[in-house]
């Protein structure tokens, strides 16, 4: 009985090996996206800071903040202290984002990252309608962000790589000079090559490349990814990786982080503009329906072996993973309980986060909650972390304690099963 | 010894670092411990004498042990890592190193 059980798990282990294992290893290891991945976290302070300084800009100086009291009125026009940040952190961030790929792209590649940075910037800024600059530099330039910081740098380094095309210099030329000689013809060829596609795609069609790439591979790209179904898939598979003992969220952000990257901004231009947020998928969403309390809701498994577990070697290491739980960080029960190759645990840690993602987007769309135009903070203690997040709306909390009830129900009959394993065990070992 | 951890963000290891020093303490030994980002190790390779890594994070050793150049890099065992054992995971870098050193 217990051969055949454990021969089942083997099989379920070398399938996941075999299906997720190359997902997995090639978001991790390919260079391009690495790069993505690295510039989104070197990002993650400006996005956070530029999203507090509109909260702040909403409850200090607008209408409905303090300067809706009439001794206060004045506050109102030094709106600008916050939405001048906002402005250079938000709506400029896909230069950013591409300035920040090309740098680590560029360190990985051997070539000065400093130097990378600033290239990618010109050919950024070259794409760009110049005419109207400081609008096109936003979320909706994201994805051309990600081709230009991407391509300048493999074209760079390419033409860097020919040593025919480099300006020789005397060896008595100090290295600082004879190394910008060096580099001058492949960055005049780099930038000739984005001035061609600029000049010659407006000279026939009178249109930006970002026209073309927002309208044919941005958008339907969100639409897809940022759907409830591929959000649904999302979960499912960085569950299945978590379960396997990889991050999975780490190797989902690689589709994931695109669009919420361009949720949040598009959420925080809508409130700028008096509107309300449309886009549900944030890191809020993440952080309050499917990795509340850490990836998959362990939270509410900890609550649930709390209550109702036979084992003390669950309940040990549940106790000394709480704190860590509440700031999102279940490393300590994956590893630890383990839930890593536990096949009791696998059907509630991807049903839970599952279940609760669907009824966050329900309370999303359905107008219950609003959709967030704060970024997140990862690792903040549970429960401050959607209320800041969600910009102080109560359903946030009621929601919060929602998930963590819902988790409590999925995963108690598992702890359940798995206490009758546990004395199933106990009663075979004591027959021998 | 200087021992660098690294996970995704820093935040997982950051706590078997706490867990790491005691046991360092414990057997009255020196050592320099602390945690990073995977993204972060390449920028302080050049300070430690072994890289240990989260095994939530292991399918970046190859990438690791590239910009790693002569530091030992290896992946903490997971039952050490969820359990947060210092000691075990203290020796397990020292013998790290020394084999390295052989």
């Amino acid at each position: 009985m217990s051969n055949n059980k454990s021969s089942f798990l083997n099989k379920m282990t070398a399938w996941f090996e075999k299906w997720l294992g190359p997902i997995a290893e090639f978001t991790n290891t390919n260079i391009y996206l690495r790069s993505i991945s690295d510039a989104f976290t070197m990002q993650m302070p400006l996005i956070i800071v530029g999203s507090f300084a509109l909260l702040l800009n909403i409850f200090i100086c607008s209408g409905t903040g303090l300067a809706k009291y009439e001794s206060l009125a004045w506050l109102a026009n030094y709106g600008r202290v916050f939405s001048t940040i906002n402005y250079a952190c938000i709506s400029c961030m896909a230069l950013w984002t591409c300035v920040l790929i090309a740098y680590s792209l560029g360190k990985k590649k051997g070539l000065k990252p400093e130097f990378c940075a600033v290239l990618s910037a010109l050919c950024f800024l070259i794409l760009t309608n110049q005419e109207n600059i400081g609008g096109n530099l936003g979320a909706s330039a994201l994805f051309l962000g990600f081709f230009v910081g991407i391509l300048s740098i493999i074209l760079y380094g390419k033409l860097m790589s020919y040593e025919k095309i480099k300006i020789k210099m005397d060896a008595s030329v100090p290295p600082m000079i004879a190394g910008s000689f060096n580099s001058l013809i492949p960055v005049a060829i780099t930038l000739l090559f984005f001035g061609l596609i600029a000049g010659v795609l407006y000279g026939t069609t009178q249109m930006y490349l970002n026209d073309i790439i927002y309208k044919l591979i941005q958008v339907p790209f969100n639409q897809v990814v940022g759907s409830q179904l591929g959000v649904s898939i999302i979960i499912i598979l960085s569950q299945l990786l978590w379960w396997t003992g990889i991050h999975g969220h780490m190797a989902m952000n690689v589709v994931a982080k695109p669009v919420r990257q361009a949720a949040i901004a598009a959420n925080m231009e809508a409130i700028a503009a008096g509107l309300l947020p449309t886009q549900w998928y944030t890191l809020a969403y993440v952080h309050t329906f499917t990795n509340l309390g850490g990836g998959g809701v362990v939270i509410s498994l900890a609550i649930a072996i709390l209550l109702f577990s036979k084992r003390s070697d669950r309940k040990d290491i549940t106790k000394v993973s709480m704190i860590p739980l509440i700031c999102g960080i279940s490393e300590p029960m994956v590893f630890g309980l383990p839930i890593m190759l536990n096949p009791i645990y696998i059907i509630p840690f991807v049903l839970t986060p599952l279940i609760c993602g669907n009824i966050g987007y329900y309370a999303l769309t359905s107008g219950f909650l609003t959709p967030s135009y704060v970024e997140s903070i990862p690792g903040m203690p549970m429960f401050i972390q959607q209320f800041l997040a969600y910009s102080g709306q109560w359903q946030a909390i009621v929601l919060t304690i929602v998930v963590i009830l819902i988790g409590v129900i999925i995963y108690t009959p598992f702890v359940l099963i798995d206490n009758a394993q546990a004395k199933k065990e106990e009663e075979v070992s004591d027959a021998i | 010894m200087k021992i660098m951890l690294a996970c995704a963000a820093g935040m997982s290891t950051s706590m078997l670092v706490e867990k790491m020093k005691l046991a360092a303490k414990e057997l009255n030994e020196e050592h320099t411990i602390w945690a990073v980002s995977v993204e972060g190790v390449e920028s302080e390779v050049d300070n430690c004498d072994c890289i240990l890594l989260g095994p939530q994070v292991r399918l970046q050793k190859n990438n690791i042990l590239k910009i790693a150049k002569n530091v030992p890099v290896e992946v903490i065992n997971p039952s050490d890592y969820g359990r947060q054992n210092g000691m075990a995971v203290l020796e397990f870098a020292k013998k790290l190193v020394t084999e390295k050193g052989e």
